[in-house]
């Protein structure tokens, strides 16, 4: 009898709170729709929600690399040789991904594989992870993508370095300048080249979070709106005006993790000698 | 080509050219901070500033250049 009743009280309960952190999110920056941390947050008033709502991003993204790997794990247990089911699922993934590599990267795309299709994962489901009610996208906080930006940065100088060797890449950053005219040059060539370097890190991480955040409040104020529109007659309850804009998600959450990996896969192709010769030569 | 790859192509350019404000805002920018750190450290305010804004706008354009080269006419 008692539980039948809180439960029903909860049901009115919950679409209130869910409206009063809609009306809150209006007083605060960033209009989102809140997850369940934000509502744990407002309804129990305690250092460890405290702490939860602090961290809330780095939270998600653990607990959505954690789920994708328990996935792939469970998933590539059986090994099949006719694959059915989550098997059959899995292997269409990897196999799209490996063609991906394959067709920037070329056969030497084979090694990049496990990271450019870990990007991808990766970041798609963060993107569409603000589809799943009361989730959040954690790839809308700048520290997650600059996290992974700097992860590829890394790679890629370290890939540099070695495949030209120290001297050969400062070089290469002098714009491999031959002739009186073009050493004349290397103190303009210089500057200009390594500020490219250090921009293609931070062009990738603004751009993911850019774009997440903005489709992020696209549908917090979308979502706010419907609530808004129904407040005047006192309904705890809002019109879905966000769903529209879910739809929208769906595309560009998928465009931005393809952009991400395909443009991860073109520093990394830069890096191979031949293939910046092949340019250098038919930019000019 | 068959339509599938058309498609591919498509989307792989849209998603490319989505880059192209970040490609050419973010080294002036760059440059900007990287310019007054060092003049902050050289005392040579403000002349390395307007230098390293301008190699910036340089660094953006070579980066669009070779943008569009890669993925513009990727027939």
């Amino acid at each position: 009898m008692k539980l039948k009743s809180v439960i029903k009280s909860s049901l009115f309960i919950l679409p209130i709170i869910l409206a009063e952190s809609l009306y809150a999110s209006l007083e605060s920056d960033v209009p989102e729709v809140p997850n369940f941390i934000t509502l744990l947050y407002t309804w129990i008033d305690s250092p460890w929600t405290a702490f939860l709502h602090h961290w809330e991003n780095i939270i998600f993204s653990i607990g959505i690399a954690i789920g994708i790997s328990l996935l792939f794990y469970f998933g590539a247990k059986k090994k099949d040789l006719i694959p059915s089911g989550l098997q059959n699922f899995l292997e269409l993934i990897v196999e799209t991904l490996q063609n991906f590599a394959f067709e920037i990267l070329g056969p030497e795309g084979k090694k990049y594989v496990p990271l450019l299709g870990t990007l991808f994962l990766y970041i798609l489901t963060m993107n569409w992870f603000v589809l799943i009610p009361f989730m959040k996208s954690p790839s809308s906080s700048l520290s997650v993508t600059a996290a992974l930006a700097i992860c590829v940065f890394c790679l890629v100088q370290y890939l540099n370095i070695k495949n030209w060797g120290f001297l050969g890449f400062l070089y290469h950053l002098a714009g491999s300048p031959k002739g009186f005219m073009g050493w004349l040059l290397v103190p303009l060539m210089l500057p200009i080249e390594i500020l490219t370097q250090l921009t293609r890190p931070i062009t990738l991480a603004l751009r993911l979070f850019g774009n997440v955040l903005g489709e992020d409040i696209l549908i917090g104020a979308a979502a706010l709106y419907g609530v808004l529109l129904l407040a005047s007659v006192n309904v705890p309850a809002g019109v879905p005006l966000q769903i529209p804009f879910m739809f929208l998600t769906l595309l560009t959450g998928l465009m931005q993790a393809l952009v991400f990996t395909l443009l991860s896969a073109i520093y990394i192709l830069l890096t191979m000698p031949d293939h910046e010769d092949k340019e250098v030569t038919s930019k000019v | 080509m068959n339509p599938d790859d058309e498609e591919k192509r498509r989307v792989r350019q849209l998603g490319v050219y989505v880059t192209i404000p970040f490609v050419l805002a973010v080294p002036p920018v760059l440059g900007w901070y990287i310019g007054s750190w060092l003049d902050e450290k050289i005392g040579s305010k403000p002349y390395l500033m307007y230098l390293l804004i301008v190699l910036g706008i340089v660094a953006g354009a070579r980066e669009l250049y070779r943008i569009i080269k890669r993925f513009g006419d990727e027939t």
